[in-house]
């Protein structure tokens, strides 16, 4: 809440919760929930998906996730398609290491940083909340390289070294920028948490 | 504060263990941990929604996968209680959570088990939403070999002249209408406080289990429950 008086309440007011609604059952709050993230987490996924099967599968897995984990949310703890991605990211992390597989990169876009539009879903009604819109602005403001290596990382699933291999940047500097990035944003989180509430 | 002042540079000086903490975050190094406190992972989950937010606008789930989505959470909640019933004690998810804890602490008391099946995949909790028959315990789940062990503190010993616990495993490659019979078995008297061990075998192959469910039916089994009397459940 105290984020949004922060940063300016237009383009960071999420809508209201589900999924404290899921965890009381609420048949309607399971179907708005599919509905409402049902692209993010495809979003998420596919890029580490050896097909379009697979890649649905791991959607299935993580919504059972999300219904076996909807009691944990915690708004004040931070937004829930944060909490959607979090555990959307978990279940990718694990069938990576559990299939002990290496990402291959010759499929991978030269640079797909350029191509993602960071003024995120301002034209689609969907709201993500303050975090994703300080997310988004930290983005903005990284020279275009730091962007392209955190693209590999989050959304590709790449380990440092293959990064390093893929983009031929030195391994030390692909773990600065991804390491940077993150506490960049880490630090305003943690920031946001602490400040109290300002009246407007 | 200025919401227009541009992100300074960071200094590359963070500690051995923010460090770790930032590798885990980005899926590198160690595993995650259980819990969803990690301010790292936090802050890697808020960029990947800022980097795929515009393309997730425009992207939908095909109508074969929201089915099937939909079918999952049906399952999932069917072997839920309703919200009244549900409020005697914990919620749901908080409740299988907590007494998951419960039984790691409470399991060295017991006589040691006998090993679970080699290869168990997953180890989970069990809580029966049925009032005043509040169990706790854990399943494993051996995929490859189609058998599993069930662990149980609290569940009501039966009579097996009068009724019988059912075992049902949810297949995702079956219609969750008719899920997979993994037996029956009895809680004998005095096994519910010092808790009881079962093991089970599928009757048919199960493909991908996510749910599994206990039943109180007539003795010897039905072919298809009814599903009105639930005592316990768990997901993998």
């Amino acid at each position: 809440m105290f984020l949004s008086v922060l940063f300016g309440s237009a383009a960071v007011a999420a809508p209201p919760p589900l999924l404290p609604l899921v965890a009381e059952g609420e048949t309607g709050a399971v179907e708005a929930c599919l509905e409402r993230y049902g692209g993010l987490v495809l979003s998420l996924v596919r890029r580490q998906c050896r097909s379009e099967a697979e890649g649905e599968e791991i959607v299935q897995e993580v919504f059972l996730d999300l219904w076996r984990h909807a009691a944990r949310f915690d708004p004040a703890r931070g937004g829930e398609a944060t909490f959607v991605a979090l555990l959307t990211r978990r279940r990718l992390i694990d069938r990576l290491r559990k299939a002990g597989r290496r990402i291959s990169t010759e499929s991978l876009p030269d640079d797909e940083s350029a191509e993602i539009a960071l003024d995120g879903g301002l034209d689609s009604g969907i709201e993500r909340g303050a975090e994703v819109a300080l997310a988004r602005r930290a983005l903005g403001q990284l020279p275009r390289e730091h962007r392209r290596v955190l693209v590999l990382s989050l959304l590709h699933g790449l380990s440092h070294g293959e990064i390093a291999e893929h983009t031929r940047l030195p391994l030390g500097t692909v773990k600065s920028w991804v390491r940077r990035g993150l506490e960049t944003v880490r630090k305003k989180l943690g920031q946001g948490r602490t400040v109290p509430e300002v009246a407007p | 504060m200025n919401a227009d002042r541009p992100f300074e540079p960071e200094s590359n000086a963070v500690s051995p263990e923010l460090e770790r903490a930032l590798d885990r975050a980005s899926g590198d190094g160690e595993p995650l941990g259980p819990e969803f406190e990690d301010d790292a992972e936090w802050a890697a989950a808020a960029l990947a929604v800022a980097l795929v937010d515009r393309e997730a606008a425009h992207t939908a789930v095909s109508p074969a996968l929201r089915r099937r989505l939909a079918a999952d959470a049906r399952a999932f909640f069917r072997f839920r209680p309703a919200a009244p019933r549900r409020r005697v004690w914990l919620p749901w998810a908080l409740a299988a959570a907590s007494l998951l804890v419960a039984a790691v602490g409470w399991w060295p008391r017991l006589a040691p088990p006998v090993p679970a099946p080699a290869g168990a995949v997953a180890r989970l909790a069990l809580t029966s939403p049925v009032a005043g028959e509040q169990a706790v315990g854990e399943l494993t789940w051996d995929a490859e070999a189609q058998r599993g062990t069930m662990r149980f503190v609290g569940l009501a010993p039966n009579d097996p002249a009068r009724e019988q616990y059912q075992l049902w495993i949810f297949d995702r490659e079956r219609d969750e209408r008719f899920p997979v019979d993994g037996g029956v078995f009895d809680i004998p008297a005095g096994a519910d406080a010092a808790g009881a061990q079962v093991e089970f075998a599928a009757r048919l192959p199960v493909g991908r289990a996510y749910l599994f469910a206990v039943t109180a039916e007539r003795p010897g089994g039905v072919v298809v429950s009814d599903r009105t009397r639930i005592v316990a459940v768990a997901t993998l």
